[in-house]
């Protein structure tokens, strides 16, 4: 019976993503589910061939000349000039409207700077699609992690945890997640310099973080960055 | 018009700038239309396609034909990008008419492409909901009113709303189903 109510309940979750009313904190926590789990995406799929029958509603415009030349300049100048984006493999590693909803919004900044960037991306979250949903901007050259959390903030006297695992090393610290549901946390110039494929998980901790220098409680989600 | 768009993604998810031009020549219109009708905002509707397009260069190779008419997929693509952007932002848009003033030119490409069983099914399906209700899920896919909006619109309190749309979603299910 409860099943029966959960996969309605998503059902009816994977119909009103794909309507697109959901407020923007349910639609975030949403597409990174999506991203974990293959009967969702096959819900969402659903809708989508179906409601593709108002597609005819849209009328058609012109956009003005000029932006196909952006497009292009954007794409391909950027590659020609700077021989980066060409290597980044981009978006191709990483599942469509998953993460691009979350992460291509603040990490969109900076493909237009001029200044070559290597930065990485990486989605955390457990296999349950419950524990911390988080995903995670790494840039290289400026040495810090932007992060955006979609799922609860920490209990109370307690702490979330980042930790960076490169290679087979232990787990070294990054520090405690602030308990802001989007910003910033600096790396030390030694670690980002290695860190750029390396895998982040967060604990759960007590309050200031843990006090043995490795994960002292449970791991509540983990993700690989990926190159963009 | 189902074979260009398709062949054209197809070449494009091998990474072919010329037929990638041509694919932007073909959908374009379409795609600034279905933005400036979600966004209402002309300047915003421009960077909004043109991070559609570096999504679509992107995940051309994703297309799957058996799973969505290329055009309805890319349609996805401009939709879910638009409604990002929308669902993120604080105020309420300007009103329909102010922005938008783009004179409908009736079905576009899609109409051909659609998978016929599907879009005959959905039509009837739809038409077995209340009148009301049959609009209320269009508005909301169409014109990416929040629940706030719909809300609004149809003067009820939010989660009676949400209920009351959710359930012809379930009725939709089972008739699009059965």
């Amino acid at each position: 019976m409860t099943d029966t109510l959960r996969q309605n309940d998503d059902d009816m979750l994977a119909a009103e993503y794909v309507l697109g009313n959901l407020p923007d904190s349910e639609r975030k926590a949403f597409a990174l589910r999506l991203s974990a789990d293959a009967n969702l995406r096959k819900q969402v799929q659903f809708w989508e061939s179906h409601f593709a029958s108002f597609n005819a509603d849209y009328a058609e415009a012109n956009p003005p000349p000029a932006l196909r030349g952006a497009v292009h300049d954007r794409l391909f100048g950027a590659e020609e000039n700077k021989g980066f984006l060409h290597s980044l493999g981009f978006w191709r590693g990483l599942s469509f409207a998953t993460l691009a909803a979350l992460v291509f919004t603040f990490a969109m900044p900076y493909f237009t700077m001029p200044a070559p960037q290597i930065t990485s991306v990486a989605e955390l979250a457990s296999q349950q699609g419950k524990g911390v949903q988080l995903a995670a901007y790494f840039d290289a050259s400026k040495k810090l992690i932007r992060y955006a959390r979609v799922s609860d903030a920490p209990a109370e006297g307690r702490d979330f945890e980042l930790w960076v695992i490169i290679g087979k090393d232990a787990p070294v610290s990054l520090g405690v997640v602030p308990p802001d549901s989007s910003g910033v946390i600096k790396v030390s110039a030694e670690l980002a310099a290695k860190m750029i494929d390396a895998t982040l998980a967060i604990s759960d901790e007590p309050k200031g973080g843990s006090l043995t220098g490795q994960p002292s409680g449970a791991v509540l989600s983990v993700g690989k960055l990926t190159r963009v | 018009m189902t074979e260009p768009i398709s062949a054209l993604l197809s070449q494009v998810g091998l990474g072919n700038r010329s037929a990638f031009g041509k694919l932007y020549d073909l959908t374009s219109a379409k795609l600034f239309g279905v933005c400036l009708r979600l966004l209402r905002d002309r300047s915003e509707s421009e960077d909004a396609v043109q991070e559609v397009y570096i999504k679509i260069w992107h995940n051309a190779a994703k297309f799957q034909q058996a799973e969505a008419s290329p055009m309805a997929w890319l349609i996805a693509i401009a939709r879910n990008h638009a409604i990002d952007r929308l669902r993120a932002r604080r105020a309420p848009a300007l009103d329909l008419d102010q922005a938008y003033d783009v004179a409908d030119e009736g079905p576009g490409p899609e109409a051909s492409v659609m998978a016929g069983e599907v879009k005959a099914k959905m039509d009837l399906c739809i038409e077995q909901l209340p009148q009301d209700r049959a609009e209320a899920v269009r508005a909301a896919y169409v014109e990416g009113y929040s629940y706030l909006e719909l809300a609004t619109r149809y003067g009820l309190p939010l989660n009676t709303l949400r209920t009351w749309l959710r359930r012809s979603l379930l009725t939709l299910k089972a008739c699009l189903e059965s």
